[in-house]
């Protein structure tokens, strides 16, 4: 049996190399992020001081979104082609697989989304330091948004209609996230300190990253073995 | 003791035990709710505030803390089930999920209803309110999960594990009138400390609040004796129990 770093690294490197060669679901999560972004200042008044008030909720609802569409397929494709089960016969922690597998997700998707927050701040009337701190708050906010995705795609994996279970499941838990998240770009757009919102976000972050992987392997093991 | 807590464990020495005591969770919460509320609607003298509109208080309470109470017993179910695999534990969590969703429903209505004339909104997304609403969503996605898989006792476990993972909203409602500059009142009632409110309210308060809980056990228990007999119908209890009337 192998270390459980040597799963984890090769898991890594499976996962960055799978997303790599299919990379059109990264590309469609980015557009489906920038089809928000854009359509908002398009459909309302062109009132600067109205879009700098709804940008921070709007990239965050944004990202939610394109978090949870690209996780819809998270472990659909592993659990067609019997991946899933070999997981579950490997002897190896499931929590572990999970876990890389996820953190590889986060680290393809969240990377295209940060290119673009320079050109949503361009959309919005963003200043360099606004900026600045909306990815820092994107970078410690969204592992909590996608290991809740996970979480929610390991419920509906299998199922028929997922869509509609994952954003009721994801609905109560993403909350506090999101709550935070903007908040921390609404205080630095008001000139007050962000360190309070944005440590939240990165202990939020903490337990989900440390925690969650156990919730969701139990649900794999439990929902989708027949 | 424990052995009986074991031999609990059986659907069918659970339907026989249940089978007795529910009829005293029965009257009992049919005693307690009939003097609280009578008491509490008719006879408790009226706020020098706001009148006789605080009486909804007697409703809204107790309908909020059996919301938060339940989901901590579906936690306390959740782990039962999940490491001692005691399978009547999955079917009571269920039941448990449906009333207390309505609980909550009811909790945001009717506080909704005491907000209008008393804060002069509906709505006002304060922590108190929203974690509250935050709540009635987990319970909502706790019962489309449940009822997404065909296999019940499959459903049950995943349940139990979405279950514990939203447990983490339970504090946070709690301590949210203490965290966070918030409309809604603070904690009225505390173990510790002397109550906030006067005893000729407080008492009838006390009154509601166990009788809406013994009538939560009540109806958790008679649901979930329900549920035990369609999902052991091929057993020969249940079959003895319906040809002959008793188990």
């Amino acid at each position: 049996m192998s270390s459980l770093f040597t799963i984890f690294k090769r898991q890594l490197t499976r996962e960055f190399w799978l997303n790599l060669r299919q990379v059109k679901f990264i590309l469609n999560s980015c557009l489906f992020f920038l089809m928000i972004t854009v359509f908002f200042p398009l459909t309302m008044p062109p009132d600067v001081v109205l879009l700098r008030t709804i940008a921070p909720g709007l990239v965050w609802i944004a990202m939610l979104l394109a978090m949870f569409l690209s996780s819809e397929r998270l472990f659909q494709q592993d659990h067609d082609d019997g991946v899933i089960e070999q997981w579950l016969v490997s002897g190896y922690p499931v929590s572990v697989l999970v876990s890389a597998k996820i953190l590889m997700h986060w680290l393809v998707n969240l990377i295209p989304m940060l290119i673009l927050c320079p050109f949503l701040a361009i959309l919005f009337t963003l200043t360099p330091h606004e900026t600045a701190l909306l990815m820092l708050s994107l970078v410690l906010g969204t592992p909590t948004l996608l290991y809740l995705c996970a979480l929610a795609a390991a419920f509906s994996t299998g199922l028929q209609q997922k869509g509609v279970l994952m954003a009721l499941i994801l609905m109560p838990l993403t909350i506090p996230v999101m709550i935070f998240g903007s908040g921390a770009l609404i205080a630095v757009m008001q000139h007050l300190p962000p360190l309070g919102y944005l440590l939240l976000l990165l202990a939020m972050s903490i337990a989900a990253v440390g925690l969650l992987p156990f919730a969701i392997a139990g649900v794999i093991r439990i929902g989708l073995v027949d | 003791m424990w052995r009986l807590l074991y031999q609990l464990a059986s659907p069918m020495a659970f339907y026989r035990l249940s089978g007795r005591i529910a009829p005293w969770f029965a009257t009992s919460a049919m005693l307690t709710l009939v003097v609280g509320m009578i008491w509490g609607l008719v006879f408790a003298p009226p706020d020098y505030q706001q009148g006789d509109a605080f009486r909804i208080i007697y409703v809204h309470v107790p309908c909020a803390f059996l919301s938060m109470s339940l989901y901590a017993f579906m936690g306390f179910l959740s782990l039962l089930l999940l490491i001692w695999r005691i399978k009547i534990a999955g079917v009571m969590l269920r039941m448990c999920a449906e009333l207390g969703a309505s609980m909550a429903f009811l909790a945001l209505v009717t506080g909704s209803i005491w907000g209008k004339p008393m804060w002069g909104t509906w709505w006002i997304w304060d922590a108190r309110l929203t974690s509250e609403l935050i709540l009635l969503f987990l319970y909502g996605a706790i019962l489309a999960t449940a009822n997404a898989y065909q296999n019940k006792e499959q459903g049950d476990r995943v349940v139990a594990i979405l279950a514990l993972v939203g447990l983490v909203d339970l504090p946070i409602i709690h301590y949210s009138v203490y965290w966070w500059n918030t409309l809604h009142q603070g904690a009225t009632l505390s173990v510790f400390a002397k109550p906030k409110m006067d005893t000729s309210m407080l008492y009838p308060l006390l009154l509601t609040l166990l009788g809406f809980g013994l009538y939560s056990a009540w109806a958790v228990l008679l649901k979930t004796r329900n549920e035990v007999l369609l999902r052991e119908r091929r057993k020969g209890w249940v079959k003895q129990l319906v040809e002959r009337g008793k188990p």
